[in-house]
Protein backbone atom coordinates (compact mmCIF):
# COMPACT_ATOMS: atom_id res chain seq x y z
CA UNK A 1 0.00 0.00 0.00
CA UNK A 2 2.95 2.18 -0.04
CA UNK A 3 2.62 5.49 -2.34
CA UNK A 4 6.19 6.32 -4.20
CA UNK A 5 4.54 9.23 -5.87
CA UNK A 6 6.92 11.95 -5.63
CA UNK A 7 4.14 14.31 -6.66
CA UNK A 8 1.98 13.84 -4.20
CA UNK A 9 5.32 14.02 -1.60
CA UNK A 10 6.21 17.50 -2.54
CA UNK A 11 2.61 18.29 -2.81
CA UNK A 12 2.00 16.96 1.03
CA UNK A 13 5.34 19.31 2.02
CA UNK A 14 3.94 21.84 0.56
CA UNK A 15 0.25 21.75 2.13
CA UNK A 16 2.72 21.52 5.34
CA UNK A 17 4.75 25.14 4.71
CA UNK A 18 1.60 26.49 3.77
CA UNK A 19 2.46 26.90 0.08
CA UNK A 20 -0.20 24.99 -1.82
CA UNK A 21 -2.64 26.68 -4.08
CA UNK A 22 -6.00 25.94 -4.43
CA UNK A 23 -6.42 23.16 -7.12
CA UNK A 24 -2.89 21.46 -5.25
CA UNK A 25 -5.24 21.27 -2.42
CA UNK A 26 -8.12 19.49 -4.34
CA UNK A 27 -5.81 17.84 -6.03
CA UNK A 28 -4.02 16.27 -3.02
CA UNK A 29 -7.13 15.26 -1.36
CA UNK A 30 -8.79 13.64 -4.63
CA UNK A 31 -5.36 11.53 -3.92
CA UNK A 32 -5.75 10.82 -0.39
CA UNK A 33 -8.92 9.62 -1.16
CA UNK A 34 -7.78 6.50 -2.37
CA UNK A 35 -4.35 6.19 -1.60
CA UNK A 36 -4.42 5.33 2.60
CA UNK A 37 -0.44 5.70 2.94
CA UNK A 38 -0.16 9.29 1.56
CA UNK A 39 -3.98 10.08 3.84
CA UNK A 40 -1.64 8.27 6.87
CA UNK A 41 1.98 10.13 5.95
CA UNK A 42 -0.24 13.76 5.61
CA UNK A 43 -1.74 13.49 8.80
CA UNK A 44 0.90 11.88 10.80
CA UNK A 45 2.77 15.06 9.91
CA UNK A 46 -0.05 17.60 10.69
CA UNK A 47 -0.59 16.12 14.16
CA UNK A 48 2.97 16.77 14.64
CA UNK A 49 2.87 20.06 14.13
CA UNK A 50 -0.30 20.76 16.06
CA UNK A 51 1.17 19.31 19.15
CA UNK A 52 4.40 21.10 18.83
CA UNK A 53 1.79 24.48 17.87
CA UNK A 54 0.32 23.51 21.04
CA UNK A 55 2.98 22.84 23.24
CA UNK A 56 2.24 23.53 26.46
CA UNK A 57 3.48 27.80 26.67
CA UNK A 58 6.80 28.51 28.08
CA UNK A 59 7.30 32.17 29.62
CA UNK A 60 10.40 33.71 31.00
CA UNK A 61 10.68 33.45 34.55
CA UNK A 62 10.15 36.59 36.87
CA UNK A 63 12.74 39.32 37.55
CA UNK A 64 13.76 38.34 33.94
CA UNK A 65 14.12 42.28 32.21
CA UNK A 66 15.27 43.22 35.88
CA UNK A 67 18.31 41.12 36.00
CA UNK A 68 19.16 41.93 31.75
CA UNK A 69 19.03 45.57 32.90
CA UNK A 70 21.55 45.11 36.15
CA UNK A 71 24.04 43.50 33.95
CA UNK A 72 24.00 46.12 31.63
CA UNK A 73 25.92 49.25 33.15
CA UNK A 74 28.83 46.86 33.76
CA UNK A 75 28.53 46.19 30.51
CA UNK A 76 28.43 49.70 29.45
CA UNK A 77 31.18 50.58 31.07
CA UNK A 78 33.54 47.51 30.10
CA UNK A 79 33.02 48.25 26.08
CA UNK A 80 33.08 52.16 26.52
CA UNK A 81 36.68 52.66 25.14
CA UNK A 82 35.95 50.97 21.99
CA UNK A 83 32.78 52.28 21.21
CA UNK A 84 33.43 55.57 21.59
CA UNK A 85 36.78 54.60 19.45
CA UNK A 86 34.29 53.30 16.67
CA UNK A 87 31.85 56.05 16.67
CA UNK A 88 34.12 58.94 16.35
CA UNK A 89 37.15 57.99 14.74
CA UNK A 90 38.47 61.99 13.44
CA UNK A 91 38.55 62.51 16.89
CA UNK A 92 40.35 59.36 18.26
CA UNK A 93 43.03 59.98 15.56
CA UNK A 94 43.62 63.58 16.66
CA UNK A 95 44.01 62.25 20.34
CA UNK A 96 46.75 60.07 19.33
CA UNK A 97 48.40 62.59 17.11
CA UNK A 98 48.67 65.11 19.84
CA UNK A 99 49.83 62.70 22.83
CA UNK A 100 53.15 61.72 20.39
CA UNK A 101 53.71 65.34 19.74
CA UNK A 102 53.56 65.88 23.24
CA UNK A 103 55.85 62.97 24.12
CA UNK A 104 58.23 63.63 21.19
CA UNK A 105 58.64 67.11 22.05
CA UNK A 106 58.99 66.64 25.98
CA UNK A 107 61.64 64.27 24.76
CA UNK A 108 63.32 67.33 23.38
CA UNK A 109 62.68 69.26 26.00
CA UNK A 110 64.67 66.58 27.96
CA UNK A 111 67.62 65.92 25.84
CA UNK A 112 68.49 68.80 24.06
CA UNK A 113 71.01 70.53 26.15
CA UNK A 114 73.47 71.45 23.20
CA UNK A 115 73.96 75.60 22.70
CA UNK A 116 72.13 77.03 19.48
CA UNK A 117 71.44 80.29 18.12
CA UNK A 118 68.99 80.88 15.09
CA UNK A 119 69.00 84.54 13.74
CA UNK A 120 69.43 85.77 10.18
CA UNK A 121 71.67 88.42 11.78
CA UNK A 122 75.85 88.31 11.28
CA UNK A 123 76.09 91.42 13.60
CA UNK A 124 75.66 89.21 16.78
CA UNK A 125 78.63 88.52 18.89
CA UNK A 126 78.59 84.64 19.71
CA UNK A 127 80.30 82.93 22.48
CA UNK A 128 80.04 79.90 22.10
CA UNK A 129 82.24 78.19 25.80
CA UNK A 130 80.58 80.62 27.89
CA UNK A 131 76.75 80.05 26.20
CA UNK A 132 76.43 83.62 25.84
CA UNK A 133 74.82 85.27 23.18
CA UNK A 134 75.50 89.61 22.68
CA UNK A 135 73.85 92.23 20.92
CA UNK A 136 76.36 94.91 20.89
CA UNK A 137 76.42 98.07 21.59
CA UNK A 138 75.27 100.59 18.92
CA UNK A 139 73.93 97.75 16.57
CA UNK A 140 70.52 96.86 15.17
CA UNK A 141 69.72 93.21 14.72
CA UNK A 142 67.07 92.97 12.20
CA UNK A 143 64.79 90.03 12.49
CA UNK A 144 63.87 87.20 15.09
CA UNK A 145 66.40 86.06 17.64
CA UNK A 146 66.02 82.92 19.18
CA UNK A 147 68.74 81.35 21.41
CA UNK A 148 68.92 77.52 23.28
CA UNK A 149 70.46 76.63 26.43
CA UNK A 150 71.99 79.73 26.70
CA UNK A 151 71.81 83.75 27.68
CA UNK A 152 71.32 86.88 25.58
CA UNK A 153 72.74 90.28 26.56
CA UNK A 154 71.02 93.04 24.50
CA UNK A 155 73.06 96.09 24.35
CA UNK A 156 72.06 97.46 20.92
CA UNK A 157 68.75 96.94 19.64
CA UNK A 158 66.53 94.24 18.13
CA UNK A 159 63.80 94.76 15.52
CA UNK A 160 62.06 91.70 15.75
CA UNK A 161 61.23 89.08 18.68
CA UNK A 162 63.62 87.07 21.31
CA UNK A 163 62.79 83.96 22.47
CA UNK A 164 65.14 82.61 24.97
CA UNK A 165 64.61 78.93 25.74
CA UNK A 166 66.66 77.75 29.10
CA UNK A 167 68.08 80.71 29.39
CA UNK A 168 67.85 84.17 31.17
CA UNK A 169 67.72 87.73 29.19
CA UNK A 170 69.78 90.49 30.45
CA UNK A 171 68.89 93.80 29.54
CA UNK A 172 71.40 96.74 28.90
CA UNK A 173 69.81 99.99 29.67
CA UNK A 174 70.46 101.21 26.30
CA UNK A 175 68.92 97.50 24.85
CA UNK A 176 65.82 97.63 22.70
CA UNK A 177 63.51 94.64 21.46
CA UNK A 178 60.77 96.21 19.41
CA UNK A 179 59.14 92.42 19.07
CA UNK A 180 57.89 90.29 21.82
CA UNK A 181 60.59 89.00 23.86
CA UNK A 182 59.65 85.86 26.08
CA UNK A 183 61.74 83.31 28.14
CA UNK A 184 60.74 79.36 28.30
CA UNK A 185 61.37 77.61 31.60
CA UNK A 186 59.26 75.11 31.91
CA UNK A 187 58.43 72.21 29.99
CA UNK A 188 54.96 72.66 29.61
CA UNK A 189 55.67 76.58 27.93
CA UNK A 190 58.49 74.77 25.83
CA UNK A 191 55.93 72.30 24.44
CA UNK A 192 53.45 74.92 23.74
CA UNK A 193 55.99 77.17 21.86
CA UNK A 194 56.96 73.95 19.62
CA UNK A 195 53.49 73.78 18.55
CA UNK A 196 52.90 76.81 17.85
CA UNK A 197 55.80 77.55 15.49
CA UNK A 198 55.19 73.82 13.91
CA UNK A 199 51.89 74.73 13.21
CA UNK A 200 52.63 78.57 12.13
CA UNK A 201 56.08 77.73 10.47
CA UNK A 202 57.29 80.97 12.19
CA UNK A 203 61.14 79.01 13.65
CA UNK A 204 64.10 79.97 11.91
CA UNK A 205 66.64 77.89 11.25
CA UNK B 1 4.70 47.70 16.71
CA UNK B 2 7.44 47.51 14.43
CA UNK B 3 7.56 51.48 14.86
CA UNK B 4 7.67 51.05 18.45
CA UNK B 5 10.54 49.02 18.27
CA UNK B 6 12.49 50.87 16.25
CA UNK B 7 12.27 54.02 18.16
CA UNK B 8 13.40 52.02 21.31
CA UNK B 9 16.07 50.55 19.02
CA UNK B 10 17.23 54.48 17.68
CA UNK B 11 17.10 55.76 21.13
CA UNK B 12 19.37 52.37 22.54
CA UNK B 13 21.63 53.78 19.87
CA UNK B 14 22.05 57.08 20.85
CA UNK B 15 23.05 56.70 24.14
CA UNK B 16 19.59 56.34 26.16
CA UNK B 17 20.38 52.86 27.69
CA UNK B 18 17.48 52.47 29.66
CA UNK B 19 15.24 52.49 26.58
CA UNK B 20 16.58 48.82 26.02
CA UNK B 21 13.92 47.56 29.04
CA UNK B 22 11.18 48.26 26.72
CA UNK B 23 12.86 45.79 23.88
CA UNK B 24 13.59 43.14 26.74
CA UNK B 25 9.92 43.32 27.77
CA UNK B 26 8.71 42.74 24.15
CA UNK B 27 11.18 39.83 23.19
CA UNK B 28 11.65 37.92 26.67
CA UNK B 29 9.08 35.24 26.37
CA UNK B 30 10.29 34.71 22.78
CA UNK B 31 13.76 34.06 23.32
CA UNK B 32 13.68 32.33 26.50
CA UNK B 33 11.10 29.93 24.87
CA UNK B 34 13.50 29.46 21.82
CA UNK B 35 16.18 28.64 24.16
CA UNK B 36 14.23 26.70 26.13
CA UNK B 37 12.90 24.49 23.11
CA UNK B 38 16.84 24.39 21.71
CA UNK B 39 18.73 23.38 25.01
CA UNK B 40 15.87 21.75 27.23
CA UNK B 41 16.77 23.18 30.60
CA UNK B 42 14.90 26.36 32.35
CA UNK B 43 18.60 27.31 34.22
CA UNK B 44 20.69 27.25 31.17
CA UNK B 45 17.54 28.83 28.87
CA UNK B 46 17.68 31.64 31.46
CA UNK B 47 21.04 32.05 31.29
CA UNK B 48 21.47 32.11 27.66
CA UNK B 49 17.89 34.35 27.29
CA UNK B 50 19.97 36.58 29.21
CA UNK B 51 23.19 36.63 27.67
CA UNK B 52 21.31 37.02 24.02
CA UNK B 53 20.01 40.64 25.50
CA UNK B 54 23.15 41.51 26.96
CA UNK B 55 24.94 40.83 23.54
CA UNK B 56 22.54 42.83 21.51
CA UNK B 57 22.66 45.44 23.78
CA UNK B 58 26.73 45.30 23.01
CA UNK B 59 26.43 44.99 19.56
CA UNK B 60 23.64 47.86 18.48
CA UNK B 61 25.70 49.89 16.59
CA UNK B 62 25.89 46.88 14.45
CA UNK B 63 21.89 46.70 13.94
CA UNK B 64 21.56 48.29 11.11
CA UNK B 65 17.97 47.93 10.47
CA UNK B 66 18.12 46.45 7.18
CA UNK B 67 15.73 43.73 7.86
CA UNK B 68 13.44 43.40 11.26
CA UNK B 69 15.24 43.08 14.80
CA UNK B 70 13.57 40.57 16.05
CA UNK B 71 15.86 38.34 13.13
CA UNK B 72 18.32 39.75 14.48
CA UNK B 73 17.98 38.90 18.04
CA UNK B 74 16.46 35.56 17.43
CA UNK B 75 20.10 35.17 15.31
CA UNK B 76 21.84 35.93 18.89
CA UNK B 77 20.34 33.61 20.42
CA UNK B 78 20.20 30.59 18.31
CA UNK B 79 23.87 31.19 17.72
CA UNK B 80 24.37 30.89 21.67
CA UNK B 81 22.25 28.15 21.92
CA UNK B 82 23.97 26.22 19.41
CA UNK B 83 27.72 26.85 20.97
CA UNK B 84 26.24 25.89 24.27
CA UNK B 85 24.97 22.65 22.84
CA UNK B 86 28.44 22.17 21.21
CA UNK B 87 30.35 22.94 24.20
CA UNK B 88 28.35 20.16 26.35
CA UNK B 89 28.17 18.14 23.74
CA UNK B 90 30.32 14.92 24.81
CA UNK B 91 33.07 13.40 22.65
CA UNK B 92 30.66 10.52 21.87
CA UNK B 93 27.29 11.60 21.60
CA UNK B 94 24.22 10.29 20.70
CA UNK B 95 23.65 13.49 18.42
CA UNK B 96 25.80 13.00 16.41
CA UNK B 97 25.20 12.38 12.81
CA UNK B 98 26.61 8.63 11.34
CA UNK B 99 29.15 9.41 9.22
CA UNK B 100 27.37 8.27 5.72
CA UNK B 101 23.71 9.33 7.01
CA UNK B 102 22.14 12.29 6.27
CA UNK B 103 20.84 13.32 9.39
CA UNK B 104 20.29 9.72 11.09
CA UNK B 105 21.75 9.45 14.92
CA UNK B 106 22.51 6.66 17.17
CA UNK B 107 18.98 7.29 18.90
CA UNK B 108 17.75 5.15 15.60
CA UNK B 109 19.68 3.11 16.53
CA UNK B 110 18.72 2.47 19.94
CA UNK B 111 14.98 0.26 21.09
CA UNK B 112 13.21 3.23 22.81
CA UNK B 113 13.82 2.17 26.38
CA UNK B 114 11.83 4.39 28.09
CA UNK B 115 8.38 3.16 29.91
CA UNK B 116 5.52 5.51 29.39
CA UNK B 117 4.10 6.31 32.97
CA UNK B 118 0.44 4.98 32.89
CA UNK B 119 -0.84 7.42 34.65
CA UNK B 120 -0.03 10.62 33.28
CA UNK B 121 -2.42 13.27 31.88
CA UNK B 122 -2.42 12.13 28.67
CA UNK B 123 -2.34 14.93 26.71
CA UNK B 124 0.76 16.35 29.11
CA UNK B 125 2.54 13.64 28.08
CA UNK B 126 2.52 13.95 24.30
CA UNK B 127 3.70 17.40 24.71
CA UNK B 128 6.45 16.21 27.17
CA UNK B 129 7.43 13.65 24.58
CA UNK B 130 7.63 15.94 21.78
CA UNK B 131 9.72 17.96 23.47
CA UNK B 132 12.13 14.89 24.21
CA UNK B 133 12.06 13.77 20.53
CA UNK B 134 12.89 17.67 19.40
CA UNK B 135 15.20 17.84 21.76
CA UNK B 136 16.79 14.54 19.61
CA UNK B 137 17.06 16.01 17.15
CA UNK B 138 20.69 17.44 15.45
CA UNK B 139 21.08 20.75 15.88
CA UNK B 140 20.62 22.03 12.61
CA UNK B 141 17.33 20.31 11.59
CA UNK B 142 15.94 21.54 15.49
CA UNK B 143 16.92 25.05 15.03
CA UNK B 144 14.72 25.26 11.66
CA UNK B 145 11.72 23.26 13.20
CA UNK B 146 11.58 25.35 16.37
CA UNK B 147 11.54 28.65 14.30
CA UNK B 148 9.19 27.57 11.79
CA UNK B 149 6.66 25.46 14.46
CA UNK B 150 6.96 27.38 17.52
CA UNK B 151 7.93 30.69 16.18
CA UNK B 152 5.53 31.05 13.52
CA UNK B 153 8.34 32.17 10.96
CA UNK B 154 8.17 32.10 7.69
CA UNK B 155 10.96 30.61 5.55
CA UNK B 156 12.73 33.60 4.63
CA UNK B 157 13.16 35.02 8.33
CA UNK B 158 14.26 31.39 8.99
CA UNK B 159 16.56 32.37 6.55
CA UNK B 160 18.01 35.37 7.46
CA UNK B 161 17.83 34.49 11.15
CA UNK B 162 20.11 30.98 10.35
CA UNK B 163 22.10 32.97 7.65
CA UNK B 164 21.17 29.93 5.24
CA UNK B 165 19.11 30.21 1.58
CA UNK B 166 15.43 29.01 1.91
CA UNK B 167 15.87 25.81 0.11
CA UNK B 168 18.60 24.47 2.71
CA UNK B 169 16.26 26.00 5.71
CA UNK B 170 13.41 24.06 3.80
CA UNK B 171 15.38 20.77 3.60
CA UNK B 172 16.18 21.00 7.02
CA UNK B 173 12.35 21.26 8.06
CA UNK B 174 11.59 18.84 5.55
CA UNK B 175 14.21 16.33 7.44
CA UNK B 176 13.34 17.16 10.95
CA UNK B 177 9.65 16.62 10.39
CA UNK B 178 10.34 13.32 8.93
CA UNK B 179 12.80 12.14 11.99
CA UNK B 180 9.92 13.53 14.36
CA UNK B 181 7.08 11.61 12.45
CA UNK B 182 9.69 8.41 12.90
CA UNK B 183 9.56 8.87 16.66
CA UNK B 184 6.71 9.53 17.21
CA UNK B 185 5.26 7.14 15.41
CA UNK B 186 7.01 4.45 17.74
CA UNK B 187 5.66 6.51 21.12
CA UNK B 188 2.00 5.99 19.41
CA UNK B 189 3.09 2.19 18.61
CA UNK B 190 4.01 2.10 22.55
CA UNK B 191 0.62 2.76 23.17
Amino acid sequence: MSCESEEYMDLIDKALDGEITAEEQTELERHMESCESCKEHYHALKEIIYEMKEASPVVAPAHFTENVMKKLPEVKKRSMPAQWIRRYPVLTAAAVFLILMFGSVMAGWNTENDFAVHSAASNIKVNSAAHTVTVPKGETVKGDLVVENGDIKVEGKVEGNVVVIKGEKYMASAGQITGDSQEIHEAVEWVWYKLKTFFTGQEQK
Amino acid sequence: MESLINSLVTQVKSGNWEAFEGLVEIYKDKIYRLCYRMVGDRHEAEDLAQEAFVRAFVNIDKYSGSYKFSTWLYRIATNLCIDRLRKKKPDYSMDAEIPGTEGATLYSQVADADPLPEEEVEEKEKHDHLQQEIMKLPEKYRTAILLKYIEDMSLEEISSVMDLPVPTVKTRIHRGREALKKAYKKVAKSR
